[in-house]
């Protein structure tokens, strides 16, 4: 390791400087094209074409880079260039017409920069704009609306993403250049990510095993590292209110660059109150509770989060430190966790007060990401540290003839983790993209609180990894070929643990073994093999082949207790060995200028997928129900996704997405739980007033569409299928240095009924939100 | 070019097919009825410390059952407002009553009379808890009763 650092600061020290000039024209016209947005990217270098088209970069240092270049009406362009010593490098780039204002994004993969084009799996990038506007509080209701991504909710301030029907430890979450690390084995664990502090985030669709590690076999998101700002003080101030559960939140982040030194600072508050639901009873378990005013109580929550960013440019590259602390204190309602009294919903008379039960999260981060262009290709290090603490207070509750404890800490769970990933990235003359890399994380967790769930553990994960993508000279159609190999080594070590069962009130009868001391070690290997080819102009297909392998989590290894966000008692299985997937994707995508098409498609079978399977017996535990437990066996998903935008005239905008995911246990002949249903949406955008490009005013108006899910796991319940109508009025207006984005609108117009299959919720016959009127906005200066 | 493009699609609609036409194990969970306190079908009792108590229920399945357990519980459900139990809500129970008992069945119907007495000491609300689970794992929708012990 220590020569390998060697090798690589001497190769830093290559450096002498040289020029890039170039020229943007229409590729079809063949007219220059002025107004040009050209950025050097690894250099955050950005220039803007001249009335004739032309750029000049000055002082570009030898090395490797690879242009984006945007225009108003033209598809994005990505162009990988080289600069010798003493020369002046001259590039000629077209851009195709387009009327897709996606496509004013570009899009590559974060850490190997292939770009979309060349990449063997299809890649949806969303930016800052597009996500403070989306629907939703937070991130992962953000996505839903990409086709392919649903969230797992606990009420409106808690969800996490799910990826096709994979989600928590299936899920690579990266933020800060970092693995987000926290409790995500829980599906009733909310993400610690401000959906506000996105930049832009890629979804890479398919297994990202070989680059990302173990939990990407289920996809990857990406969060792309905060940008250098452009000279002088930028700001900007997005905010977001909510009728339904009055959700007052707001984001505001100051930028500050001089010269090479960059600062960015970030700080958001949101307060949400009790969920309104369309209903003034439900029935759960031969019951009719109340909903008082169809407020459903204890929903409410606060979220806060702080994000401090210090970098600097170097001559060759960046240098880059972040801090963010992530906290959320949120109501549950109480029959999330257990059978609830008629009493216990009633209101409280204050809808805006988080009582007991709730959960206290806090996540901190700090982050260093350090690129440089070596003698050899870019290098880059992505290192930092991370703590989840994850409190869930409830007033105990006596349990057989135990004493009742005197505090109100059901569980107190800390996650400390630290890491680091540096990799080399070569580009060769014939434009062969090599990554190769090094991974490294250690993880610490220890408990307290009342409950036991997971015993203390510690971890560690080694692992290096090959990327190569490059063309095949002997195709006929223009053909990247995408292969990748990871190593991966783990280990997991608990520590053991037992409870006492109290025979009466003063003796204890005997003690129940809830974790031996057991030490695990694992070895594997992921392996991908892709293309992406050119059909024609505008038209593609990709696919790819992948042998992923994932290392079981602590949960699945060692928890033993009962999960009260899941009402079973859940038993981790110390024998598991690491799961291992054949997984194959393909995409097809078309774009014209009216019209642009995505379809993909995945199968994927794994001969020992890790699941927790239902028992046929009861928890000794006096408060335990069923015992699940943690077993393998072989289990397919397959599905697909599509979207297409089609521009009706320069006024209106018609779009479509459909998705739908089937899964198949091989064990009980039932589906995976949480599969989402098929669904589809309908979007029509028109332009109803247009000032001089200064002011924009378009009415949009979306219905979404899903089935019944009759296709459930064993003791999931069916949901019935729905009609949801959304309406939204969004304005843009620009005045000097500043722009005012703004939508507002009306969730669930028709205040319809309906239950969401992946909720937590769904299990207590808890219907989704009622109307819900929003209004959001984002500032820029 | 259309062709690969084609297949790729066949093999993947195929896959959903060929899952949709899988043969499933049991998947019906077994049902809890006729469930009475003394006689009394319901959910809500009244009843008194000392009170003899005789709970009878039937559990039914198309497959062999596995296993019942009864519990009786606190019926504080670990919730509150602002750090105090809300009382008015859920009145603090006074004393103790804990019943736990987890039995093998046997067959595709059972049916079952579980003796208690409420004992001389204890106020307040609680839950007599009813739960079943077949071979296959497939659980019963659970039964609470409530008994106001006053």
């Amino acid at each position: 390791m220590r020569l390998f650092f060697l090798v690589l600061f001497l190769g830093m020290g290559y450096c002498t400087h040289a020029q890039l000039h170039g020229i943007v024209v229409d590729a079809s016209t063949q007219l220059p094209l002025s107004h040009a947005h050209v950025e050097v990217h690894e250099l955050n270098a950005e220039v803007i074409t001249d009335g004739k088209g032309y750029f000049i970069v000055e002082e570009i240092p030898v090395g490797k880079y690879h242009l984006h270049v945007l225009k108003d009406n033209y598809a994005a362009k990505l162009f990988d260039f080289m600069v010798e010593r003493d020369s002046i490098t001259t590039l000629r780039i077209e851009l195709l017409p387009s009327n897709f204002q996606l496509n004013e994004i570009v899009i590559e993969d974060g850490a190997s920069k292939v770009e979309v084009r060349r990449s063997s799996q299809a890649m949806v990038s969303l930016s800052a704009k597009e996500l403070t506007l989306a629907n939703g509080l937070t991130l992962s209701d953000k996505l839903k609306s990409q086709p392919g991504i649903s969230s797992i909710s606990t009420g409106a301030g808690m969800s996490k993403p799910q990826i096709r029907s994979y989600s928590g430890s299936r899920c690579f979450i990266q933020d800060l250049g970092m693995k987000h690390e926290a409790q995500q084995w829980g599906s009733d664990h909310g993400l610690e990510i401000d959906p506000f502090q996105i930049e832009n985030i890629e979804w890479r669709k398919g297994a990202g095993n070989v680059m990302y590690g173990s939990d990407a076999i289920g996809g990857v998101l990406s969060i792309r590292l905060p940008e250098v700002p452009k000279d002088g003080v930028h700001g900007n101030v997005g905010s977001i209110f909510q009728s339904n559960n009055n959700t007052l939140g707001n984001s505001a982040q100051i930028s500050v660059r001089k010269n090479k030194n960059y600062l960015k600072l970030r700080s958001t508050l949101m307060k949400y109150g009790d969920m309104q639901l369309p209903a003034d009873s439900f029935t759960y378990l031969r019951r009719i509770y109340p909903l008082a005013e169809g407020a459903l109580q204890n929903t409410a929550g606060r979220d806060m989060h702080e994000q401090f960013v210090f970098g600097r440019l170097l001559p060759k590259g960046k240098i880059q430190v972040s801090q963010s602390l992530y906290t959320q204190d949120a109501g549950l309602f109480v029959g999330a966790i257990g059978v609830p009294t008629v009493g216990s919903v009633q209101s409280d008379g204050d809808s805006r007060n988080v009582g007991f039960p709730n959960v206290t999260l806090r996540h901190f981060k700090s982050a260093l990401h350090f690129s440089s262009n070596t003698k050899w290709g870019w290098f880059e290090t992505n290192a930092g540290v991370q703590e989840n603490r994850r409190q869930e207070f409830i007033l105990p509750r006596r349990e057989g003839f135990q004493p009742l404890p005197n505090y109100n800490v059901a569980h107190d769970l800390r996650l400390r983790s630290a890491q680091i990933n540096s990799y080399l990235r070569m580009t060769s003359k014939e434009g062969t993209k090599t990554l190769v890399g090094l991974f490294a994380e250690l993880l610490q967790h220890s408990r307290g609180g009342y409950d036991f769930l997971l015993p203390n553990y510690a971890g560690t994960q080694h692992a290096v990894y090959f990327q190569r993508n490059g063309l095949l000279q002997h195709r006929k159609k223009e053909t990247f070929r995408t292969v990748g190999l990871r190593l991966e080594q783990g280990r997991m070590r608990d520590e053991a643990f037992r409870s006492p069962v109290y025979a009466s009130v003063d003796s204890i009868g005997f003690y129940y073994v809830r974790a031996n001391e057991i030490t695990r070690n694992f070895a594997g290997w992921s392996f991908e093999i892709g293309e992406a080819v050119s059909i024609h102009e505008g038209q593609s297909l990709k696919y790819s082949l992948q042998r992923a392998w994932r290392m079981p989590n602590a949960a699945e290894l060692f928890i033993n207790g009962v999960h009260h966000g899941t009402f079973r008692h859940e038993q981790g299985n110390a024998e598991l060995n690491p799961e291992v997937g054949y997984l194959f994707d393909t995409a097809y995508e078309l774009q014209t200028e009216k019209f642009q098409l995505s379809l993909a498609g995945y199968a994927h079978y794994f001969s020992n997928y890790i699941f927790l399977r239902a028992s046929s017996f009861y928890s000794e535990l006096s408060d335990g129900g069923q015992v699940y437990v943690y077993s393998q066996d072989r289990v397919m998903f397959s599905g697909g996704e599509m979207k297409s935008e089609f521009q009706l005239n320069t006024r209106t905008r018609l779009e479509w997405s459909a998705q739908s995911v089937f899964s198949y246990l091989f064990l009980s002949g039932t589906a995976s739980p949480f599969t989402p249903p098929i669904s589809s949406s309908v979007t029509l955008q028109h332009k109803l007033f247009e000032l001089k490009n200064k002011l924009n005013v378009l009415l949009e108006v979306q219905g979404n569409w899903a089935a019944a899910q009759n296709r459930v796991d064993r003791n999931e319940k069916s949901t019935p299928g729905y009609q949801t109508l959304d309406s939204k009025l969004k304005v843009e207006w620009k005045l000097r240095g500043l722009t005012l984005e703004s939508n507002l609108g009306v969730n669930n117009l028709f205040n319809a009924f309906y239950y969401n299959h992946t909720s937590n919720y769904r299990r207590l016959n808890l219907p989704e939100m009622g109307r819900n009127v929003f209004i959001q906005t984002l500032i820029k200066f | 070019m259309k062709k690969q493009i084609l297949k790729s699609f066949l093999v993947l609609i195929g896959g959903a097919f060929i899952l949709q036409s899988c043969q499933q194990e049991d998947t019906t969970p077994p049902a809890i009825s006729s469930v009475s306190v003394n006689e009394i079908m319901g959910l809500d009792f009244i009843v008194q410390p000392g009170d003899s108590l005789a709970i009878r229920f039937t559990i039914t399945d198309d497959h062999p059952l596995s296993q019942m357990k009864a519990s009786i519980h606190d019926a504080a459900d670990g919730h509150g407002h602002n750090g105090e139990v809300d009382t008015a809500a859920v009145a603090p129970n006074v004393g103790l009553w804990v019943d736990t008992r987890i039995l093998a069945l046997s067959g595709t119907t059972v049916t079952k009379t579980l003796y208690y007495v409420v004992p001389d000491t204890i106020h307040g609300v609680w839950h007599w808890e009813l739960q079943a689970v077949d071979e296959s794992g497939n659980s019963a929708e659970e039964v609470v009763v409530e008994f106001d012990v006053q």
